[in-house]
Parts: structure tokens; C-alpha cells; sequence
């Protein structure tokens, strides 16, 4: 992997960032192929702070944080355990309010914002992909699909179908969670995901509890619906996984230590671990 | 069908024993309310119904003059007003002597107040001189119809006449010759009809009250004019003993058609709060999910109310459909039971609609707090898959410092902190409880307790024998020396009008020996003499006359002559309120009071026998076994204790549905720490224990409040029955709290074995597994 930290190419991919790390290169990235569709989302924190707990009890998961990730671009965010990297994807979905700094994401700042505004916000820009798929038991995939759409009240219910055969389950849309694979079941998380149509796709280690075989299919799928024009940041502490980015993001400490371009981004295949 | 609604009617079935255990509880709820609050309209009406069509006297008034009341009441716009003759005489009834009550109706045609409805046989006539109409309890009690015959006490002695027919009558629906006899012995009174001159001929006396009907007009109105028109007692509808017997029923089902299903429907309310918060906390990761993909907090709300409505209404739908065909049931069996003809068997579509109503406020309520939890899930800490805890606060560091006891015990007595809408879900479970049965068993074991004191410690006569005049000291002899006869004292007993100021109130002045042996007069729990100046009343008396010890009270007998006594003292009495004075001083008060032995029997002795002998003596006119009240009761006995044993399992049951309710969230919420327990080799009982010692110490902590709340509505029970009829203070014996506390805490452990049950099912490697990627 190669990279460097600068300003997002014109096609929209790359990533601009303050951070003191990183190598000097300012070789443009290849664009990811793309399937058709525009870049849409983007990311841009700005001395982002972030704490939980007071006095001695006081943590400081994000501690002025920069980064900006273009419209489009596929993220991977590495990082040790309890180094901010979740806090700082929730803080980007908007289910996390910053203690200060700020964030837009998909043109909107978010910083500031109510809970009640930041639903909103989520409803309009953002899908989650968790590591523990959180499907409802007693809905079968689709209706765990459909459920979304009757919830926020975003999406089209005529749509769940096709959805279902994106991530490749249109056989398996009658079953029940328990009558799906782990692979499967995170299938049908990121079809929930994608039910409002957001613009910047969020996964919380979504490999976590797959194994490689799984886990490789789950990251092209990941791949293909960033080709389709949508900003994916993918959290993990899996390095591996950073192969398959366009950006590599590290965080340590509650900080950004680097930003690095990967020009040559691999494809899922490459991954193991 | 929309996927929430899906996913609302899957989780409900996925969870049906508690649902159904939930629902099942409102059902219990709502059918008692629709079928007692039915039952007691439907009894209303069936009484109005008889009242109206048989002209049941709104008024009755008595005096020297009972034509010139029942011209005044007509005067002051009463619809109808008569004149006729009621005396108390002696009667034979199938051999046996007793009270009797003859009432006088037109020979030829039905009176216009206070008729009366045939139902077997035929009515008065002129022709038939000597054929009476017998009431129909007492024709049931001796198994008389039409052709019998009975003999009547008059002035020229036994007077033989037949029975021409079996009647109901609007005054004697219940049997009680006055408010003091609401309860006695059905073989000591009989209520006989016949036609108004007879009556007057065998009493000796002439008509002696009126009656009216008032068809709309102001009672008051009516009531003054015939005071002002010389009436010296005015009695009227409610005042009718059996009216007022009638009404203490029908109050026992109004009232309990508010307290038992309030507290079905309390308990259900926290049985479907903690289900569903159960649920919310165990979905809490799909909803941060949810929330995390913007969901709109109204149609999660929604989503947990809706299961709410939904256990709610399955509950009501239940209970309403049970509760309509109990109504007719209840309404059935109790006019069949005391012959009430107009019994009218409606159906009551608002009461259902309440009874559905009720349900979904239940399942709302219960639901309510759930859901708002649920629609207030922070995303981010939904994810992290932790629970969030009170604080410990100073409990926490109490338990801390408590270091002799083991650390699995200090765990279990912090965490009645961890969640403290739980612990106090489980503190209301045994609260409930309680109130349920503490409120039912003190009503039992009060009732048992007057009894008690009323034919233990009060009236201690086996039996009272009215004698002719005159006759006192030879019937004394004979009855002394009758075997089982133990002890015989000689009484004195007036039907009288007690009055002071504006105030009057019709009850029995009884004298007894001075230091008698047949009757004790306690007050405050004090023995007291009996006065040989003034006289003792009952401490009703004071409310009703608005009279204190000193007061002086004017009597008027039935002759309508009046004097006066000084109030002396109350008593505290369970049964009746009565006015007592010593043999001289009701001698004084009252011209030809009745002459009444006191006996008392040997244990043990043969009371049908000695009934029959006493009542074929010569110069006895009546016989009434005083105990007779307590035999049927005592008889009945193992069919109120049975009763006493179901609300006592109910109360197990709602405590147990409220406990182990709770401690299935109890167990959602340790999943993790009792399957690291397990994987570390803790026995299922150790881990079970860890919960038992929580539970048991929320139910502890209940337990105070339970017995205060079930004492006080106990209390609060009895003092809806309390008139100048029934004065029954509550009687809850420490042993009663005891063994009700114990009840519940043994309640409580028998729900552990469902949990022992879960924490053995636990996959324990699955659970860890999954928390530990």
C-alpha cells in the first residue's frame, strides 16, 4: 500500500487531513472504478473533542480531531482497542454529539444538533453496519428490511426486494435470522443499512464476528456499494482490511496519528487474517 | 400487515406463558367488574322492579292515630297512603313456637302500598275468614303450602287458621322482623298475612301505622307533615330491615366491583410494565439499530404501546366475554335464592365497553414507560452492549463494608439497587398480594371474632323463650328442670321508639337482672355493670340520635306511650344496636314489656330436642334458638375458609406472576455475569441463589408496606358494611400478618425454581462468546 495525506482528488477520492504524520507524496490516488452514480457524502471534522465521564473519571476518546474524507472515498479506520476509532464513527453517523469541534457530513453540519435533529439527520444521510447484526428475531430478513422503511419513514417499501438481491439474499428473503449464516446475517444488516438510500455507509468492525471466507464477501459487497457512488468508512482493527481502502485512517489516543492514501486499493480477495 | 405489527404479534406469541399469564390477570380484572357491576344493576333493578310493581311504602309511619298520618301524607301529595294493623303474636308453625308477625291486608282486594305477589296458592277472602297468606321463607323453612294450617296466639287463646297461599312480600324479601334481627333464627320468625279486621281481632289492637306511596312527591315534605301530624316513628324505605339487608348485599357488590378488579388490574398493569420492559432491555441492541438509522421515536413508542393494547385487549376481550354470561349467572342464582319475582337479567353493552376500556388502559399504562425508555435509547450506548446503572450511592457502601458476608451475598443485596423500577415492581407484587388477601382473610377473621364476642361474650343464652304474661316463674320452674337446661334467668323485651330531640330510631329495650349471667355489656374492651339508673345503648346510638352518656332519651311504646331515661353508658356491640336497662328500669319505661326466659344448655345438649320439648310447654308462646346464627355459620364454615383459600391463592398467584415476571429482566439484564459465573464452575444453585437473595430482599422490603396497606383496607372494607345493623371492628391477629407474610415469601421462593430453571438453560458459551469478540 502507498499513500499520502493531501487534498481529495477531483474525481472525489482521497482524503485532506492536519494531522503531522504521513508521507509527502502527491502522487493523485487511481479512482475506485465506478459503477455509475455520483460521489455523494463527505466528511469533514474539524477540532473535534469528544469526552465522556468528569473529574477523575474524565476520558478523552476524541481529542481534536481534523480529518476530512471526500465525497465518495472508502475509508478504513485502524486503530488499538479503546483508541476513539467507534467514538469517532458515531460521532460522524451522528449518534454521539461532540463535547466541541465540528462536523459536517454530506454537506450538513451535525455538530451542535439536537438528538431529535440528529434522527433527522441520520434518516436522510446515514446507514449503520454493526458487528453483532442486530436483526429482529422475529422478523424475517426482509421485514427486518422493511422495518426500517416503516420506522423512519424513508425509502420506498417497493424497493426491499431489490435490495434483498444487491446483497445477494433475494432466496433468502422469507427466512428468519436464526435460519441465516453470520455472512448472511450481516448481509441483511447492511440491506437495513441501505434501505433509507443513505449517502455515507458506517461499519463497526463488520467482520468482526465472520470468518475470512464470510468476511471477504461481506467487504466486497462493502466495495460495490461504494463503487456506486456512496462514502463507506469502515472502523476495524484488522489491518488487513485497510488493503481494500482508497484512505487509511489511524487513530490512537483519541487523535488522528495519519492519514495515508492507498493508490492501489486492493480488492476483498486480498484480505485475511 | 405492516412489519412492526408483525414483529409486535410474533414477540407477544415467542412470549405467550407470560402474556398469557399477564392477559389472564386482566381478564380476572375485568370480568369481576363486568360481572359484579352487572349483577349489581341487574339485583337494582330486579328490586326496584318488585318495589314498584307491589307499591313498596316509601313511608311508614306509626302513632295513636294512624288514619290522620295516612290523611296528612295525602295531604302533603302522597300518591296513595293506607292505614293497616302489624302486631308481633305468637304463632305454632309445625309445632314449633315462635314470633310471629301478623300483618293485615284488604280481604277482598290487593292493598295499594305494601302488596303483596302470590306464588302459590290464592289470595285473601272475605269468604275464608280464617285463611292467611304465609311469607315465603317461612313457608319454606316448615314446608308449608296451601290447606296447611298454623295456629295464631289471640286473646281468646290458640286460633287455628290455613295457609290459602304462599306470597312475597316487597318488606319481608329478606326475613328480618326488625334492623336488630337482620341475622337469626329462620324457625323463630314467620311473617303471616291475613285480613285486616282478623289481624285486629287477634292482636287486640286497632291499626297501628300508615303507610304511603309517594310516586314523585318530596319524602321531607310527606315526613314532616305526618310528624306534625302526631307520628311518633317514621320509618322509612331505607329504614326497612330488609331493604337495608338487601342493600348491604348490593353495596358488597358495588363495592366489589371497584376493589377486587383494581387490584387484578394494578397487578396487571405491573406485570405488562415489567414484560415489556423486560423486552425493551433485551431488544436494546436492535433498537440503538434502529435509532442509529434515524428511527422516529413516535412509531417506536407506538410499536411498545401497541403490544401493550394488545396483551391489554386480549385480557379485557376475555374477562368481558366471561364476565357478561357470570352476570346473568350471578343475577340468576342470588333472585332465585331469596325469590325475588321481577328478576330482570339484562345485558350491560357499557359495561363491556368499560371493562374492553380497561384493558387497554392497562396495557397502556403498563406499556407507557417501556416504550418511552425504549424511544429514548442512545444509540452509541445501546451499542456497547452495557446496561446502564443507578448508583450504588450509600447503599453501596453499605453492603461494602459488610465484608464478613460472601461476595456473591454483597452482590445480591447491591443489585436491589441496580434497577430500582424493578425492585420496586417486586415490592408492589408482594404489596398486592397482601392487600388481596389481607383484605379478605380480615373481613373472615373479624366476622368470626364478632361472632364471637356476640354469642361468647355478649348475649350467652342458648335460647330465649317468650312466656305468657304473668307466667314468668312457672315456665322458670318447668325449663329448670328439664334436662340439658342449665340455667334459666327471667328478661324483659319492649319494641320501643328511642328519640332525642328531632331524632328517633326504633330498636329493642331488653332488661335483664342486675349482675346478670345471660349478657355482657363491654365497652372499649372493658367490662361494665349494668346501670340500675338509666340505661346502656349501643354505641351506634350516639351517631344515630347524635346523643353522649347523660343525654336523656325518650321511649315510646307500641302503645304510643312515652318517658324518658338517662343514657348511662354505650357498649360495643357487633350485632344490632340496642337500648339495655335492669327489669325495673325497662318496667318503668314501657307498659307490658314481653316476658322472655334466658336458658342456657348443657355442651353438648340436643338443641332440636330441647326445642321441641320447651315449645310444647304450657304457657310458652315463643322459642328462638339464639345460637342458630352461629350453627349455620360455623356449618358453612369450611365453605368460608375454602373461599378465604382461593383469594389467599389469588394473592399467591398475582405475586407470583409479578415476581417471576421480574426476574426474567433480572435475568436478561446478568445474562453475562451468570454465564461467566457458570463458566467458572458455579453451581446452577449458587447462581440462582445470587438472584433468589435479591428477590427475596425487594419482597422483604415489600412486605411493611403490604401489611400496612392490606391492614388499612381491610379496615377500610369493613367500614363499608358498618351501620347501626353490623358494627364489626377489623380483627387481624399477628398471626394472620405472619402466616400472609410468609405466604408470600414462600410465594416469592417457589418463583426462583422457574429462574434456577433459566440460568440452567443458559448457553453458556454462547454468551460468552459473543460478549467477548
Amino acid at each position: 500500500m502507498s499513500g499520502r495525506h493531501e487534498a481529495a482528488d477531483e474525481r472525489g477520492h482521497g482524503a485532506t487531513q492536519q494531522a503531522e504524520h504521513g508521507s509527502g507524496d502527491e502522487r493523485r490516488p487511481e479512482a475506485r472504478p465506478r459503477d455509475g452514480g455520483a460521489a455523494r457524502g463527505g466528511v469533514r471534522l474539524a477540532d473535534v473533542h469528544k469526552v465522556f465521564g468528569a473529574g477523575d473519571a474524565e476520558v478523552r476518546a476524541l481529542d481534536g480531531v481534523d480529518l476530512e474524507l471526500a465525497p465518495g472515498s472508502f475509508t478504513v479506520v485502524l486503530g488499538p482497542s479503546g483508541s476513539g476509532k467507534t467514538t469517532l464513527l458515531n460521532v460522524v453517523g451522528g449518534i454521539e454529539q461532540t463535547t466541541s469541534g465540528t462536523v459536517v457530513v454530506a454537506g450538513e453540519e451535525i455538530s451542535g444538533r439536537s438528538p431529535v435533529d440528529l434522527a433527522g439527520f441520520r434518516r436522510e444521510h446515514v446507514g449503520f453496519v454493526f458487528q453483532f447484526f442486530n436483526l429482529v428475531p422475529t422478523l424475517t430478513a426482509r421485514e427486518n428490511v422493511e422495518i426500517i422503511v416503516e420506522l423512519t419513514g424513508i425509502g420506498d417499501p417497493g424497493r426491499v426486494p431489490e435490495l434483498m438481491a444487491q446483497v445477494g439474499l433475494a432466496d433468502r428473503s422469507e427466512h428468519f435470522p436464526a435460519q441465516l449464516s453470520g455472512g448472511q446475517q450481516q448481509r441483511v444488516a447492511i440491506a437495513r443499512a441501505l434501505a433509507t438510500d443513505p449517502d455515507v455507509l458506517l461499519a463497526d468492525e463488520p467482520t468482526g464476528a465472520l470468518d475470512l471466507t464470510t468476511g471477504r464477501q461481506i467487504l466486497a459487497l462493502l466495495l460495490d456499494l461504494n463503487r456506486a457512488g456512496r462514502t463507506v468508512v469502515v472502523v476495524t482493527h484488522n489491518v488487513s482490511v485497510a488493503q481494500i481502502a482508497d484512505t487509511v485512517v489511524t487513530v490512537v489516543d483519541g487523535r488522528v496519528q495519519s492519514v495515508e492514501r492507498n493508490d492501489e486499493p486492493a480488492s476483498a480477495e486480498a484480505v485475511s487474517w | 400487515m405492516r412489519a412492526t405489527t408483525r414483529k409486535a404479534l410474533r414477540d407477544l406469541r415467542r412470549q405467550r406463558t407470560q402474556v398469557g399469564a399477564v392477559a389472564l390477570t386482566v381478564a380476572l380484572g375485568v370480568a369481576m367488574y363486568v360481572a359484579s357491576a352487572g349483577a349489581f344493576r341487574n339485583l337494582s333493578t330486579s328490586y326496584e322492579g318488585t318495589y314498584e310493581r307491589l307499591g313498596f311504602a316509601d313511608v311508614v309511619a306509626s302513632g295513636t292515630d294512624p288514619q290522620a298520618l295516612a290523611d296528612a301524607a295525602l295531604g302533603a301529595g302522597a300518591a296513595e297512603a293506607i292505614v293497616r294493623t302489624t302486631a308481633d303474636q305468637p304463632m305454632t308453625i309445625g309445632g314449633t313456637r315462635l314470633q310471629g308477625r301478623l300483618v293485615g291486608l284488604p280481604a277482598d282486594a290487593h292493598p295499594a302500598v305494601d302488596d303483596v305477589d302470590v306464588v302459590d296458592g290464592d289470595y285473601l277472602s272475605a269468604d275464608d275468614p280464617d285463611g292467611v297468606l304465609l311469607e315465603k321463607h317461612a313457608a319454606a323453612t316448615f314446608d308449608l303450602g296451601p290447606g296447611d294450617h298454623l295456629q295464631v296466639l289471640s286473646p281468646s287463646g290458640w286460633h287455628e287458621v290455613t295457609v290459602r297461599g304462599v306470597v312475597i312480600s316487597p318488606e319481608y324479601l329478606w326475613p328480618a322482623p326488625s334492623r336488630q334481627q337482620v341475622l337469626g333464627d329462620p324457625y323463630g320468625f314467620a311473617v303471616v298475612f291475613a285480613a285486616e279486621d282478623q289481624v285486629r281481632a287477634w292482636s287486640g289492637q286497632g291499626p297501628t301505622e300508615a303507610l304511603a306511596l309517594l310516586d314523585g312527591t318530596d319524602r321531607t315534605t310527606v315526613i314532616e307533615a305526618v310528624r306534625a301530624a302526631g307520628a311518633t316513628d317514621v320509618l322509612t324505605r331505607e329504614d326497612n330491615p330488609s331493604d337495608a339487608a338487601l342493600h348491604l348485599d348490593l353495596d358488597g357488590f358495588d363495592k366489589m366491583s371497584v376493589a377486587f378488579p383494581l387490584l387484578f388490574l394494578t397487578a396487571a398493569t405491573v406485570a405488562a410494565y415489567v414484560l415489556l420492559a423486560r423486552r425493551v432491555l433485551s431488544e436494546r441492541p436492535v433498537i440503538g439499530t434502529l435509532m442509529a438509522a434515524g428511527a422516529r421515536r413516535g412509531h417506536l413508542i407506538w410499536h411498545y404501546v401497541l403490544q401493550g393494547l394488545l396483551i391489554g385487549l386480549a385480557g379485557s376481550a376475555t374477562g368481558a366475554a366471561l364476565g357478561a354470561p357470570l352476570t346473568v349467572l350471578i343475577t340468576k342464582e342470588y333472585t332465585t335464592e331469596l325469590g325475588i319475582p321481577d328478576t330482570v337479567v339484562a345485558g350491560h353493552p357499557d359495561l363491556v365497553v368499560i371493562g374492553l376500556a380497561l384493558g387497554v388502559v392497562v396495557g397502556a399504562i403498563g406499556a407507557a414507560v417501556p416504550a418511552f425508555v425504549a424511544a429514548r435509547t442512545v444509540p452509541a450506548e445501546a451499542m456497547r452492549n452495557q446496561v446502564v446503572l443507578a448508583g450504588q450511592g450509600w447503599w453501596g457502601a453499605a453492603v461494602s463494608r459488610l465484608r464478613v458476608l460472601p461476595a456473591t451475598t454483597r452482590m445480591a443485596l447491591r443489585d436491589v439497587v441496580r434497577n430500582p423500577r424493578r425492585t420496586l415492581a417486586t415490592m408492589l407484587g408482594s404489596v398486592i398480594a397482601l392487600v388481596l388477601v389481607l383484605a379478605s382473610v380480615g373481613l373472615m377473621t373479624s366476622m368470626i371474632t364478632a361472632l364471637d364476642a356476640q354469642y361468647g361474650t355478649i348475649q350467652r343464652e342458648d335460647a330465649q323463650v317468650v312466656v305468657v304474661p304473668g307466667t314468668t316463674d312457672q315456665v322458670s320452674a318447668s325449663l329448670d328442670a328439664t334436662d340439658g337446661v342449665t340455667t334459666v334467668e327471667p328478661s324483659l323485651v319492649a319494641r320501643v321508639t328511642v328519640s332525642s330531640g328531632d331524632k328517633s330510631y326504633a330498636t329493642d329495650l331488653q332488661g335483664f337482672e342486675p349482675g346478670t349471667a345471660m349478657h355482657g355489656f363491654v365497652d372499649g374492651g372493658s367490662d361494665v355493670p349494668l346501670p340500675t339508673d338509666g340505661v346502656l345503648a349501643g354505641a351506634r346510638l350516639a351517631d344515630l340520635l347524635d346523643v353522649s352518656v347523660g343525654s336523656t332519651l325518650t321511649f315510646t311504646d307500641a302503645a304510643g306511650a312515652t318517658s324518658t331515661a338517662t343514657l348511662a353508658g354505650f357498649v360495643d356491640e357487633p350485632l344490632g344496636t340496642l337500648v339495655y336497662g335492669t327489669r325495673q328500669t325497662v318496667s318503668s319505661l314501657v307498659a307490658d314489656p314481653a316476658e322472655v326466659l334466658l336458658v342456657q344448655f348443657d355442651e353438648g345438649a340436643d338443641r332440636s330436642a330441647l326445642r321441641s320439648t320447651i315449645t310444647t310447654m304450657d304457657d310458652v308462646l315463643a322459642y328462638s334458638d339464639t345460637r342458630a346464627l352461629l350453627t349455620m355459620i360455623e356449618s358453612y364454615l369450611g365453605l368460608f375458609w375454602a373461599f378465604v383459600g382461593v383469594v389467599v391463592v389469588l394473592g399467591g398467584v398475582l405475586a407470583l406472576a409479578v415476581i417471576e415476571v421480574t426476574m426474567a429482566v433480572n435475568l436478561v439484564e446478568r445474562t453475562i455475569e451468570l454465564a461467566t459465573l457458570r463458566a467458572a464452575g458455579v453451581t446452577v444453585r449458587r447462581a440462582a441463589g445470587v438472584l433468589a437473595t435479591e428477590n427475596i430482599v425487594a419482597i422483604i422490603a415489600g412486605l411493611p408496606f403490604g401489611l400496612v396497606a392490606g391492614f388499612f383496607a381491610a379496615r377500610g372494607m369493613l367500614g363499608l358494611f358498618n351501620s347501626d345493623m353490623f358494627i364489626i371492628e377489623l380483627d387481624l391477629g399477628w398471626w394472620v400478618l405472619g402466616l400472609a407474610a410468609l405466604g408470600v415469601l414462600l410465594a416469592a421462593a417457589a418463583s426462583q425454581i422457574p429462574a434456577a430453571r433459566a440460568i440452567r438453560r443458559l448457553d453458556v458459551a454462547q454468551v460468552v462468546r459473543e460478549r467477548a469478540a
